[in-house]
């Protein structure tokens, strides 16, 4: 490009006259070549929006690490509940296990005393019988 | 709208709305926001967008309206924070830094311009659209969209002069 041309593409742009294709020439004359000293401000207005146009959303990875980082936390939290749940049932198992058996034990026990106290009972019974002679023999005589 | 249509035009236009969106909101994080939440209102009326005529320019207005809301809110909380200007002091360090090389100074130049003129800026320089698109967009006549243009060129050749003239004169 002729430097008359330039300063007159220059001018047209800066009262915004110039098309789309005549922005795209400057932009590429400035980009590309090594341009003149005087118009080294164009020169860096222009690299940055060259620049500016390739920008695309930065972070949109961010989420998916810690979306992964939180799969693994759940996974884990999961495996930690699963353990401890299994932990807890045995345990409880293992406990009613054993209530059940002092249960067994103490009721077999407490069968054992009222079975003493059964037959006790029914030796004191026999001996109640007695009494009745001793009534009737009384009213043979107080009669 | 079918989910798959609507996948392909998330692809398309989502540079283009984060661009715009970051260059009016600044921060990368409320860029983002603002993109998801055009898209969810799009993906809400996905039955009405097929009789949009022209597709990316209504999704980008989409986008600026959306950005000038936040800008709007965040002025009025700005005015409630008058203050405690601990956000601009931290900023105007961060500032100081990039203005160190000249592309942090353009940056900050344009960034430091009228809304409208930040807007066309960007549509124009960086998407290359024509000035009935941009009109369309920005929801004025394409002879603003011009003056709006023609101010925004000016400033920005005119700071970075005298940026040269008060800096260094590398090639």
């Amino acid at each position: 490009m002729k430097p008359e041309e330039l300063d007159e593409l220059l001018e047209k742009f800066e009262r915004a006259e110039t098309t789309l294709e005549e922005e795209r020439r400057i932009k590429a004359y400035f980009t590309q070549k090594e341009s003149v000293n005087e118009h080294d401000v164009h020169k860096s207005i222009f690299s940055f929006y060259a620049q500016e146009q390739k920008h695309s959303i930065p972070d949109l990875e961010r989420p998916k690490r810690s979306g992964s980082r939180s799969t693994w936390m759940k996974i884990a939290a999961v495996l930690v509940l699963l353990i401890a749940s299994v932990v807890f049932y045995q345990q409880y198992q293992h406990r009613q296990e054993l209530k059940r058996q002092q249960a067994s034990e103490a009721f077999d026990k407490t069968k054992k005393v009222l079975e003493l106290v059964a037959t006790e009972f029914q030796k004191g019974k026999s001996n109640l019988e007695l009494l009745k002679d001793i009534d009737e023999t009384k009213n043979e005589f107080i009669k | 709208m079918k989910i798959k249509e609507f996948n392909e035009l998330v692809k398309n236009t989502e540079p283009k709305m984060f661009r715009l969106a970051k260059r009016l909101l600044i921060s990368d994080a409320e860029a983002k926001d603002a993109v998801q939440e055009v898209f969810l209102k799009l993906w809400n009326m996905r039955n009405r967008v097929g009789q949009v005529k022209n597709l990316s320019a209504y999704i980008l207005r989409m986008t600026k309206n959306h950005c000038f809301d936040r800008l709007r809110s965040k002025e009025s909380k700005n005015l409630r924070l008058v203050h405690s200007n601990i956000d601009r002091e931290e900023s105007s360090i961060e500032d100081d830094m990039e203005v160190q090389d000249e592309v942090g100074f353009l940056k900050r130049v344009i960034n430091e311009l009228p809304d409208r003129e930040r807007t066309v800026i960007q549509l124009r320089e960086i998407e290359e659209m024509e000035l009935a698109t941009i009109a369309e967009i920005t929801e004025t006549r394409e002879g603003s969209v011009r003056v709006a243009l023609t101010r925004a060129r000016k400033k920005i050749k005119e700071e970075m002069m005298n940026y040269r003239k008060y800096h260094r004169y590398e090639a």
